[in-house]
């Protein structure tokens, strides 16, 4: 009885805090008062009115997608080569892939910074995705390996057997398998990019101000209310892709019950 | 007039893009290259190139930089502070980790397990700026927190609860609890639960067989969610940043303002080499301990 009321208690509050800054994005105060004293919604037309704000969004997105795109055909390499060849030091080259996830981003952004600045690299969206596919690689890497490891590899054996060849094999048979794998990888590499903000401070420049980065300024400098109805849109698109993302887990586990019914 | 096909030439086998390419032998071999190419230029050699600062400037070699940090007030304040931080929020989500992991692996309705993974999941995935300016809305000082207590009379000043140690805390907690759930989870999922109910049968109280049977064989899941919660503690720069005063200088902090504002590079490359020592420390020794890699547990 106790542990449920604890618990109870531990799920308010992992999801109020979350939840607060809803409310507050459609006050009319131009502080954030509490109780809120009037309801309006200038934030939002204010969030969409500010070039800065609304350029910074779709700079995000742009990096974001090609992020998510770089990232999610190296990732599926590197898990190819991890399932697929035999070599020396294969426990070595996982714990590599996995690297940029367990370094402190700080350390990533500020070698990256001390590389890119000679090759003009900064204030570029080049750079940018470059260095966040590092950040997404890993995930990517996770993600699809777990899915390679649980596809049955006689079903590649027989393509080959019939005659495809590998790359063929690959994109007919083990692609289709573990596409569900492979979208909720590009799935969270797009959301790591998206989200990016130390790599970015770093390498970003006036050219490349992403909407983190928009948003990180705002809360150094002076917090405009504006800030609020930002984070509202967020926590609203980041919860529609957590259940578009659920969904492809249940279509995962009903295609491998199928699967294993047969 | 008879009309002459216009295309005259026609192909004797069509060969395949993939077939043509699967003529070249060790291609394969580029699935291996192309990521560890990658990874390898823009991480390590970044990394490498960047540690060099600490060790080599205009003058040569020296280790005036990294003995600087340990011998001035300021530099082991911050160190001490930011393992002191990192500590406090280890303790923190663990205590409240443990009794939901707990509770995801021992009740039987569905729809609490739903509740409560939605609970450390979807924070999880929300924007870390969102999170953190959550909490300077509820943490200021006329915030919704103090707003409240102060309505119920509980306290008669409002609390300080930003801008120093605590709003770090709260916030780094929250941001970093869903990291121990899933590590305690995937170690207490794999505990048989039959264990406990044979020692309650055995004449067990719940209580007794809990900390005598369940509780011993989640310690591997409790050991690798702290280090991975103090790991990532150690290195964390947004939070404390936006949330921490004057006086609560972590060492990422440090890093930033040493190449931002002070430009010295030689500095900030030292302070991220006892950055990085200190994680490759921590992540070693488990695999000193167990012979496995925590990082890559879930692919083995």
């Amino acid at each position: 009885m106790w542990l449920r009321i604890f618990v109870g208690f531990t799920i308010v509050a992992l999801i109020s805090p979350i939840l607060v800054v809803i409310p507050m994005s459609f006050s009319s105060a131009s502080f954030f008062e509490y109780p809120i004293p009037g309801y309006s919604l200038k934030w939002y037309i204010n969030f969409f009115n500010n070039q800065e704000w609304v350029v910074g969004l779709l700079r995000s997105l742009t990096i974001a997608i090609f992020t998510a795109i770089l990232s999610t055909i190296l990732g599926v390499m590197a898990s190819l080569a991890v399932t697929r060849l035999n070599f020396w030091g294969k426990k070595l080259f996982m714990s590599l892939m996995v690297a940029p996830m367990i370094i402190p981003v700080i350390i990533t952004g500020v070698a990256l910074y001390h590389s890119f600045a000679p090759l003009n690299l900064t204030n570029s969206f080049l750079g940018l995705i470059l260095a966040h596919s590092v950040l997404a690689l890993p995930i990517v890497f996770v993600t699809v390996t777990a899915s390679l490891k649980g596809m049955d590899r006689n079903l590649e054996w027989a393509a080959m057997g019939l005659g495809s060849t590998p790359i063929g094999a690959f994109f007919k048979v083990t692609l289709p398998l573990i596409r569900p794998g492979v979208l909720s990888g590009a799935l969270f590499a797009f959301i790591i990019s998206f989200d990016e903000v130390v790599v970015t401070i770093f390498l970003g420049g006036p050219n490349t101000k992403t909407l983190p980065i928009a948003m990180w300024e705002n809360l150094r400098i002076q917090v405009d209310p504006t800030m609020a109805a930002v984070s509202s849109i967020l926590i609203v698109i980041t919860i529609v892709l957590f259940l578009s993302q659920e969904l492809v887990a249940v279509r995962k586990a009903r295609l491998k019950k199928k699967y294993s019914d047969n | 007039m008879i009309e002459v096909k216009s295309e005259s030439w026609i192909p004797v086998k069509q060969v395949s893009f993939s077939q043509r390419l699967a003529r070249f032998t060790g291609l394969q071999w580029l699935l291996l290259f192309v990521p560890f190419g990658y990874i390898f230029i823009l991480m390590f050699f970044s990394m490498a190139d960047f540690f060099k600062l600490s060790f080599f400037d205009e003058d040569g070699f020296t280790l005036e930089y990294i003995s600087h940090i340990f011998s001035t007030d300021v530099y082991l304040k911050v160190l001490w502070l930011t393992l002191k931080i990192s500590f406090l929020v280890t303790v923190f989500s663990l205590i409240f980790a443990y009794p939901l992991a707990y509770m995801l692996v021992s009740t039987k309705s569905n729809l609490w397990k739903k509740i409560i993974f939605s609970a450390v999941l979807i924070p999880f995935w929300i924007s870390l700026l969102v999170r953190t300016f959550s909490w300077t809305i509820l943490l200021r000082k006329n915030g919704v927190i103090n707003t409240i207590l102060l309505d119920l009379g509980i306290i008669d000043h409002p609390l300080e609860l930003i801008y120093n140690t605590t709003g770090v805390v709260i916030a780094m907690t929250h941001i970093l609890l869903p990291y121990m759930v899933l590590s305690l989870y995937s170690v207490m999922a794999g505990i048989d639960q039959r264990l406990l109910q044979a020692a309650q049968g055995m004449g067990a109280r719940p209580w007794k067989a809990f900390i005598q049977v369940f509780f011993p064989l989640s310690i591997p899941g409790l050991l690798s969610g702290s280090l991975l919660v103090f790991v990532m503690g150690i290195g964390y720069f947004i939070t404390p940043a936006l949330l921490g005063g004057t006086n609560t200088t972590m060492i990422s902090m440090l890093i930033e303002s040493n190449i931002n504002t002070t430009l010295n590079w030689h500095m900030a490359s030292a302070l991220a080499l006892v950055l990085f020592v200190t994680t490759l420390i921590l992540l070693f020794i488990p695999l000193l301990l167990t012979g496995k890699n925590p990082v890559l547990k879930e692919l083995e």
